[in-house]
């Protein structure tokens, strides 16, 4: 917001109220090339993730490049945390741990909002950590991109205090293998490895303050006491994840 | 008619409030002297945006006008002031949330008194001649309809045809690959469940001898499910026998 000029009268009854918006200040300085190793994944789709990218994809009905569905089993995936420590989805699912993901962006307006103004993650965690549940954030940001890569993912998890791994995914595949367009897109996997909820973290969805219903704790309760999610999917809201180009 | 203004910086953009995968619209909440009234916000019709992860979004860059129809009192006078608190999510490929309070001050112009501001006046007539328009008013014909659970869109002479969804339009699950077509004729497949589909058909023609093609945008608003319809009466002996 810079200027605010104000133009006048319009007859009795028109009026014009003027700004200016887009700050150019806020960019983010691109990180140093990450020093981790890229992490393992596997890559097999990643073609075809591609293609549709670009809108290409001509199969009816397909919704997105990749994605899943409630039910459907929720895609392994190994990723680096931001000390270097590999993480894989299938450890804590043989666990017979519920797992949380939450793509993360640390630069993102909506996550902070959820971080810093109203602990809406640690809170959850604080919450349902003791019972069983594991947490882990997921950047799918590409190289250079906001908020991106190890450095600036272990400032925030340091400054916010999240007592999970945030897991640095520079390639995109997991996040491209899940569906996930937003930060934050919240996904809750049960005991059996499937997904149990995709979608937003509540449902308030501007930059501003959090909303009435959290989701996620509501499937966590649901999924707790053993019953059913009654609301396993709703419109994730946020950034967008900032993938990198399609390669070739 | 009241207009709110954003002047995006180059390469950032704001969101359209119809269907996107992120960001949000700009809030505009309008604090009004008792007794005026104020309308629902019109906005123009956006671009498509679509990022690397099929992430599509519709967007607004360079001047955004806003437009808020005003109704004043009868029997106004003195001067009324208007305050607009505003909050927006900006973003090139990184986000920012911001927010402002503007105001203005308008003095009521007397019975015959001419308008007083040639540049608000413009900036209002401007926008307005701007907004989308309904499709049956479109010019040259655009022909929208639902055909085998697809809407098609057919502008004869188009080179390109889009589709952007109002945010309770039926689910387009391949907005991202479908929802805009180099060509006359759009096809999307739209979501198995009731409603409605709804939004802005925006068309683009080309210029004749050189000049620069020109785009247009029009509202849609049919049923999702139309009911079959009636075909004409065929001839006993017509298709039957000789196709097979």
């Amino acid at each position: 917001m810079k200027s605010q000029k104000l133009l006048s009268l319009f007859a009795a009854t028109a009026a014009a109220l003027a700004i200016a918006s887009g700050a150019s200040a806020q960019n983010t300085t691109p990180d140093k090339p990450a020093k981790e190793a890229p992490a393992k994944q596997p890559e097999k789709d990643h073609g075809k993730g591609e293609k549709a990218d670009k809108g290409e994809k001509a199969d009816k009905g397909a919704k997105t490049a990749g994605g899943v569905e409630p039910g459907q089993p929720a895609p392994a995936f190994t990723l680096k945390d931001t000390d270097g420590k590999e993480t894989t989805l299938a450890e804590h699912v043989k666990a017979g741990k519920i797992v949380v993901l939450q793509w993360f962006n640390p630069e993102c307006p909506f996550v902070v909002k959820h971080y810093k103004e109203t602990k809406t993650f640690n809170n959850l965690a604080a919450t349902y950590g003791p019972k069983g549940v594991v947490f882990l954030a997921i950047n799918s940001g590409a190289p250079g991109e906001q908020g991106a890569g190890v450095k600036a993912n272990a400032e925030a998890k340091k400054s916010w205090a999240i007592p999970y791994p945030v897991l640095i995914d520079e390639a995109g595949t997991v996040g491209r293998a899940y569906g996930a367009k937003n930060t934050p897109t919240m996904v809750v996997i049960g005991k059996d490895g499937n997904v149990a909820y995709f979608g937003a973290i509540d449902d308030d969805s501007g930059a501003a303050k959090p909303g009435k219903t959290n989701y996620v704790a509501k499937a966590l309760d649901e999924l707790l006491a053993g019953s059913n999610v009654t609301t396993p999917k709703t419109k994730p809201y946020g950034c967008a994840v900032k993938y990198g180009k399609s390669k070739g | 008619m009241l207009a709110v203004q954003f002047d995006i910086e180059p390469r950032w953009h704001l969101y359209w409030p119809g269907r996107n995968d992120s960001g949000f619209a700009p809030e505009i909440k309008i604090t009004a002297p008792e007794g005026y009234a104020l309308g629902e916000p019109q906005w123009p019709a956006p671009k498509r945006h679509l990022q690397a992860g099929g992430i599509l979004d519709h967007i607004f860059e360079g001047r955004l006008t806003v437009l808020i129809p005003l109704t004043v009192p009868e029997g106004a006078t003195g001067e009324a002031r208007f305050e607009a608190e505003l909050s927006w999510l900006a973003c090139e490929r990184a986000c920012v949330a911001e927010s402002a309070k503007v105001d203005l001050t308008l003095r009521i112009a007397r019975e015959g008194e001419t308008p007083l501001d040639a540049a608000g006046r413009g900036l209002i007539l401007a926008a307005k001649a701007a907004l989308p328009k309904p499709v049956a008013e479109a010019k040259p014909r655009v022909v929208a309809g639902v055909h085998d659970g697809a809407l098609i869109v057919e502008a004869p002479g188009a080179s390109r045809i889009e589709f952007f969804p109002f945010e309770e339009c039926v689910s387009t699950p391949d907005l991202a690959g479908r929802g805009s077509t180099k060509s006359a004729r759009l096809a999307l497949p739209l979501g198995e469940e009731d409603g409605r589909v709804t939004g802005l058909v925006s068309v683009t023609t080309p210029g004749a001898q050189g000049s620069p093609a020109t785009t247009a945008a029009y509202r849609l608003d049919l049923p999702a499910r139309p009911l079959p319809e009636v075909q004409p009466p065929k001839k006993p002996a017509d298709r039957d026998g000789g196709t097979k």
